[in-house]
């Protein structure tokens, strides 16, 4: 049998009903069903997720993978593994995929011409009818994330990357060797997979047709649980990329005061930030009451900061140590050094876009004539440079705008030379 | 006296372009090619207007939009696909046969991307309506008999079935590009509602005029998006209005449909529209205003009609807010209210007292009609309950 297309990878641990809901989905796609096969990576399921597997009637291939409750990393580790398809895609069980999911990962990557082609999927939160702050809230982080990603000509950012719905070619996957398994807790493995694709030279992209809708089931306590998460992660990330810290927010110094509290709490004295996390609470639960979503968002901003810091100072057990990270980073970000590509407008766009597809820069110095036109610097983390920037970013930069309106016979000129009588209002 | 419309494509305008001697001054909307960027008050010398006079007045941000667009074009940027959904484009309409006829034959000229086209006459006293929608084919017809513009809303909402419901008064027209412009914005599924620019057909008599400078409907041209985070939900005037806005149907049927205590055909006489803003962004939705979705509206001509229209929008405003204030216990209505008058309310009254002229006096109209409000709240209540009918159906 030729090899599937597609391996759609699915870690899973514990969550049967919402396993089934993506599989109901994964059969209404419009993506031929003999091109593709699925990879169930259940981790540690105790539930009936294996007997529903089983039992689950497909027309295309599934692969049933058994962990012991190693972790999402593991997991998708190993159902790539078991995969045989040219493309992976990862899909979170809490995602049910509308119909065309699957081929526009697909149809993306061919019209990628790229072997090294990274897609990120859409897969907003699904609000449902409640009208707390929370679910609001939440929601509208992950669109705002999303938004960012639609931009014409973004350079993407290893901060972009989000294993819920991502596809990219098996072999890079392989040749990556994967997820980073070295994470204490579950959580930052996307971003830190997302820092050596860029350094590979990846080319991403994001599309809303390859839409699911994300079945989220959070609380605040589940956010700050993720928060000190993150903080211990970006210790981690930190450890491994030293020249990503300045990116980091753990590195960070001109801080509101709330966050230089936080900061001292968690290193210093954690029973205040267990107080903060306490009364921070307590304070939203108030400023939710009579409305006040400010005051609410001050509130968990604090909340929130207070455990990112306790995640950083478990990693890293004291302020030195942390002092140590950030130095490291610093030199290592020092010691990078950026690959600059000089552009001349007045080669022509086409030349300019052969050139960055060639080199993939990492910094991109644009001149029209004499005239600096834009200049975009090295950034750690950041995809290189290619083809598909540079007329959008282009069109953002205002000092290009200067150059060409210079340049544009435009509507100050002018205009045809008959005068028209006309005594017209809208015409009804 | 009178006012001109112009329409105006920037590149082909001429350079001197007369007009009728009955206008002293135009409004004049600028566009590049179709895309509309900028409304400009423009007075006629020797009953013409310049191209030049015209790009003059564009300020700096509009000369910024205006070099973006051209700077697009130079570079050869493709514009991205969109991933647009179904759609139903809905007209409400009642005793308006005429204004009807106009609206629909603007609707069947909008590119065909498959929307279906529906019109809701509500509670018609003769078949007029039903006959002009005949001689359309392909528009369906539908009766709503219990009486109220929110009642023939739900009723649109229920015999739609695009994704999206884009409404438009029967005394509108749309734009070519209408449709497609409120439809790209639904890509982002926390996207429940985009509402789009009005401009005024016609700016013939006093009364239009005084309208237009009173309660304008356009928003300006800059597209922004309102979510309950960054926008508090109860100043929902300044997000666009039920003459040019549309729902996803899934989004506002898990709100709950149009309140029909309120709008047109109720005590309450308006509100109903802006009330469903402030119910989407609430319940976590974002509502996007997009400047490129433009409708032609014809304001009421008469004195009369005018100062009716103002009155029933300080009652709309007022019945909502203590709507907010019962159903919602929303105690921020009180502050919203005292806010509305401190910084635009008291200035108006202050100029009516002062100053006297007819514009001027409208705000005694509206204030009357505040101070009705909560009454008519009432009564637009109790008549439902009356008829048996439910608040959202």
């Amino acid at each position: 049998m030729t090899e599937p297309e597609v391996s759609v990878v699915i870690p899973t641990h514990n969550r049967c009903a919402s396993l089934l809901r993506l599989l109901k989905a994964l059969r209404q796609q419009d993506f031929p069903a003999d091109r593709m096969e699925v990879v169930v990576a259940a981790d540690g399921c105790t539930d009936d997720t294996h007997a529903a597997i089983k039992a689950f009637a497909a027309p295309f291939p599934i692969s049933d993978v058994r962990l012991s409750g190693l972790g999402p990393s593991h997991a998708r580790n190993a159902g790539a593994a078991a995969a045989r398809g040219r493309i992976l895609l990862f899909i979170d069980d809490d995602i049910e995929p509308l119909p065309q999911l699957v081929s526009s990962h697909v149809s993306r990557h061919r019209a990628s011409g790229s072997d090294r082609f990274v897609l990120m999927g859409y897969y907003p939160t699904q609000i449902s009818t409640q009208t707390g702050f929370y679910a609001a809230a939440l929601a509208t982080w992950w669109e705002e994330a999303f938004e960012a990603m639609a931009v014409p000509g973004h350079r993407f950012m290893y901060s972009n990357v989000f294993a819920g719905n991502l596809s990219l070619p098996r072999k890079v996957f392989q040749d990556l060797g994967g997820f980073s398994t070295e994470f204490p807790h579950p959580g930052g493995e996307d971003y830190e997979l997302g820092i050596r694709l860029a350094k590979k030279g990846a080319i991403f992209g994001f599309s809303r047709a390859a839409i699911g809708l994300h079945y989220e089931t959070s609380d605040i306590r589940r956010s700050m649980r993720r928060k000190r998460i993150e903080g211990v992660s970006d210790v981690c990330i930190a450890r491994f990329h030293p020249e990503i810290v300045p990116r980091l927010r753990l590195s960070w110094e001109a801080f509101p005061l709330s966050e230089r509290i936080a900061r001292w709490a968690a290193f210093k004295a954690p029973w205040v930030s267990r107080l903060i996390d306490w009364s921070g609470l307590g304070g939203a639960r108030i400023a939710e009451a009579v409305g006040s979503r400010r005051i609410w968002i001050r509130f968990c901003f604090f909340v929130l900061s207070a455990n990112y810091w306790r995640g950083v100072a478990e990693a890293t057990n004291s302020l030195d140590g942390l002092r140590e990270i950030v130095e490291r980073g610093r030199d290592a970000s020092e010691a990078t050094v950026a690959r600059v590509l000089e552009l001349q407008l007045e080669d022509g766009i086409a030349s300019a876009e052969a050139q960055l597809d060639e080199v993939r820069p990492s910094a991109v110095v644009v001149r029209l004539g004499d005239a600096l036109v834009a200049r975009w610097s090295a950034e750690p983390g950041a995809e290189d440079f290619h083809a598909g920037h540079l007329r959008s970013r282009l069109a953002t930069h205002n000092a290009y705008a200067f150059a060409v309106a210079q340049g544009i016979k435009a509507l100050r000129d002018e205009a045809p030379e008959n005068t028209v009588t006309k005594s017209r209002t809208k015409a009804l | 006296m009178a006012t001109a419309i112009l329409d105006l494509n920037l590149r082909t305008a001429p350079s001197l372009l007369k007009i009728d001697a009955k206008y002293d001054k135009a409004v004049v909307l600028a566009r590049v090619d179709g895309h509309a960027i900028a409304r400009l008050l423009v007075p006629a010398k020797d009953g013409a207007i310049t191209r030049a006079d015209i790009l003059a007045r564009l300020d700096e941000s509009e000369q910024s939009h205006l070099n973006h667009i051209l700077l697009e074009e130079a570079l050869a940027i493709e514009a991205p696909e969109i991933v647009r959904p179904t759609a139903t484009v809905a007209v409400c309409t009642r005793n308006r046969a005429d204004d009807l006829r106009l609206c629909l034959a603007g609707i069947l000229a909008l590119p065909d991307d498959g929307q279906e086209i529906l019109v809701i006459d509500n509670c018609p006293s003769d078949d007029s309506s039903r006959r002009v929608v005949e001689s359309y084919p392909g528009v369906r017809y539908v009766v709503e008999p219990r009486p109220g513009l929110n009642h023939a809303r739900n009723r649109a909402l229920a015999e739609a079935t695009g994704e999206v419901v884009a409404f438009i008064d029967d005394d509108a027209v749309p734009d070519h590009g209408w449709l497609r412009a409120l439809l790209k914005n639904y890509e982002q599924r926390s996207v429940a509602c985009v509402t789009g620019l009005t401009m005024p057909v016609e700016l013939e008599t006093e009364a239009q005029e005084a309208f237009e400078a009173y309660t304008t409907f356009s928003r300006g041209f800059r597209r922004r998006a309102f979510h309950s985070l960054n926008h508090d939900p109860l100043q929902a005037g300044i997000i666009g209005s039920g003459v040019n806005m549309s729902v996803r149907r899934s989004a506002t049927l898990r709100s709950g449909g149009f309140d029909n205590t309120l709008d047109a055909g109720t005590p309450t006489q308006s509100g109903g529209d802006h009330e469903m803003f402030t119910r989407l962004m609430v319940h976590g939705f974002k509502i996007v205003y997009e400047p490129t979705a433009l409708n032609w509206h014809r304001h009421r001509r008469s004195r009369e009609e005018l100062e009716k229209t103002v009155y029933g929008y300080g009652v709309g405003v007022y019945s909502s807010l203590t709507r907010a204030l019962i159903v919602e216990r929303e105690w921020g209505a009180v502050l919203v209210a005292f806010s509305w008058f401190r910084h635009i309310q008291a200035g108006r009254l202050w100029r009516a007292l002062t100053r006297g002229t007819p514009t001027d006096r409208l705000i005694l109209h509206e204030l009357r009609g505040c101070l009705h409000g909560p009454f008519a709240y009432w009564a637009s209540v109790r008549r439902l309950r009356h008829t048996g009918g439910g608040r959202y159906d």
